[in-house]
């Protein structure tokens, strides 16, 4: 379940501060995201992946977010140069197919691909614990980190919870088919897993104020930033100065 | 005579619209009492735990804990943080992370400095066998660790009171032992509430058990 949002690596990047590799990856996105020449866009791209190939993240979890993303590149692809205004390439009655709108497409597509990079390299593989405690450092809302962090936490429950109600459906001899029973069966235990998480929810309310909880989280743990990060964040500065200087510069 | 921690005048507890639970219960808890709660499935113990802890929103009669008649969820305050109360499913009572996490939450609502939270989340953990579990993740524990750890959760904040709801479910014989021994050594109130009538007999010297919503001692 959770492998999705995080990249497993064994590689000098899972030993750099989640703070600056959050902050690494923020800015990286930005300044892509905000970039106009070609130039840039594409040293971005480059950079992203070089750092991707530097960290020797697994080629398995990149390509699985790689193709999502450009599915829905291809389908902006197709949509979107016919209302970008510009040189026709072709026509249907009024409506036109332009290359500023390929142009345009293209770039946003280079965009994201970078972006996805950038993000996996720089935030996918700080584990979800350390993510939450690095975002609550960088003081982003408190509110925002701690549902992060509970539905992380929850969310695996849920997924037992329910693996556990459609096993029990299956030992009574259930089997999914396409009928009113199947229906009504997966309706009933998806009600089940919602109103018991309700419940769970407001069992999990009292357990905390069992303990005294009124309102605030504690951190336990500390982060430093040692010789290896300060390395960490002055590369990437240099890689962002760079992209900046070449963009506005 | 000692003195009396809770004290439970005419208690009626209900869910919604069902009938109550518990009605016009009336028991006292004595300061150094070590108490054995039985009753049938449905009873009404694990509610009568939360109740004394402030966690039923929705009572009648009067509740007297640590001193004082309490009423509203501001009153419990105190008392959560002088009862440490085990919940019965250690999925609800889990929900950091990782298990030191986890187990230094209730010492930070203390108020505890860093310093004496993070001793005391050591020593808890290896009192109860759970040294090198620091950093294991909480839900991916076996039923038995969760359950050890939920204990420390509660032990850490060396309450003066334990309030311990099936505390032996899902543990093996080894880790019985061990918990029956750390119950046996301490002073603390107890009351407990398990079907294991041997674990009940070693580490409580009376027995309440709760008949339609009433309390009779044994």
């Amino acid at each position: 379940m959770t492998s999705l949002l995080l990249l497993k690596v064994d590689s000098v990047i899972g030993n750099i501060d989640p703070r600056a590799r959050l902050v690494s990856g923020f800015l990286f996105s930005v300044l892509l995201a905000v970039a106009q020449k070609w130039e840039v866009i594409a040293a971005g791209f480059l950079s992203a992946f070089l750092f991707c190939a530097a960290a020797r993240l697994p080629w398995s979890g990149l390509r699985v977010r790689l193709i999502g993303l450009n599915v829905f590149m291809l389908a902006l692809l197709l949509v979107m140069p016919w209302s970008v205004p510009g040189s026709v390439l072709w026509n249907i009655g009024n409506w036109t197919y332009t290359i500023e709108g390929v142009e345009l497409a293209l770039m946003v597509a280079v965009k994201g691909n970078a972006i996805v990079l950038a993000m996996s390299v720089f935030i996918s593989t700080i584990d979800t614990a350390s993510l939450g405690h690095a975002l609550e450092h960088l003081r982003a809302p408190r509110r925002l980190v701690h549902l992060f962090l509970f539905t992380v936490r929850y969310l695996d429950i849920l997924h037992h919870e329910s693996r556990r109600l459609f096993r029990a459906a299956r030992a009574r001899g259930f089997a999914p088919r396409t009928d009113l029973h199947t229906y009504r069966t997966v309706s009933r235990l998806i009600g089940t897993i919602m109103v018991r998480s309700l419940d769970r929810s407001e069992r999990v309310l009292a357990a905390m104020k069992a303990r005294g909880y009124c309102g605030r989280f504690y951190l336990l743990h500390h982060f430093s930033l040692r010789m290896s990060d300060a390395l960490f964040i002055m590369t990437v500065s240099v890689f962002v100065a760079v992209l900046a200087w070449m963009e506005w510069g | 005579m000692s003195e009396v921690l809770f004290k439970l005048n005419e208690l009626t507890v209900r869910y919604g619209n069902e009938p109550p639970v518990l009605r016009n219960l009336s028991m006292d808890l004595v300061k150094g009492s070590r108490i054995g709660l039985v009753g049938r499935n449905g009873s009404g113990k694990s509610t009568l735990l939360s109740a004394l802890v402030g966690l039923m929103d929705d009572f009648d009669g009067e509740l007297w804990a640590f001193g004082k008649w309490r009423r509203d969820d501001s009153d419990f305050a105190e008392v959560r943080r002088r009862a440490g109360l085990l919940f019965e499913d250690p999925d609800d009572q889990l929900f950091n992370i990782t298990v030191s996490e986890d187990v230094a939450f209730g010492p930070f609502n203390l108020g505890w400095p860093r310093e004496r939270v993070i001793t005391a989340v050591r020593d808890t953990l290896a009192r109860l066998d759970l040294s090198g579990y620091e950093e294991r993740i909480t839900y991916r524990l076996s039923t038995g660790e969760k359950r050890m750890v939920s204990i420390a959760t509660v032990l850490a904040m060396d309450p003066e009171v334990l309030l311990l709801d099936e505390p032996t479910a899902g543990l093996d014989h080894r880790h019985t032992r061990l918990l029956e021994e750390i119950l046996k050594q301490s002073s603390k109130t107890l009351l407990v509430v398990s079907h294991d009538r041997d674990f009940l007999a070693s580490v409580t010297n009376q027995t309440i058990q709760l008949e339609n919503g009433q309390a009779v001692y044994l």
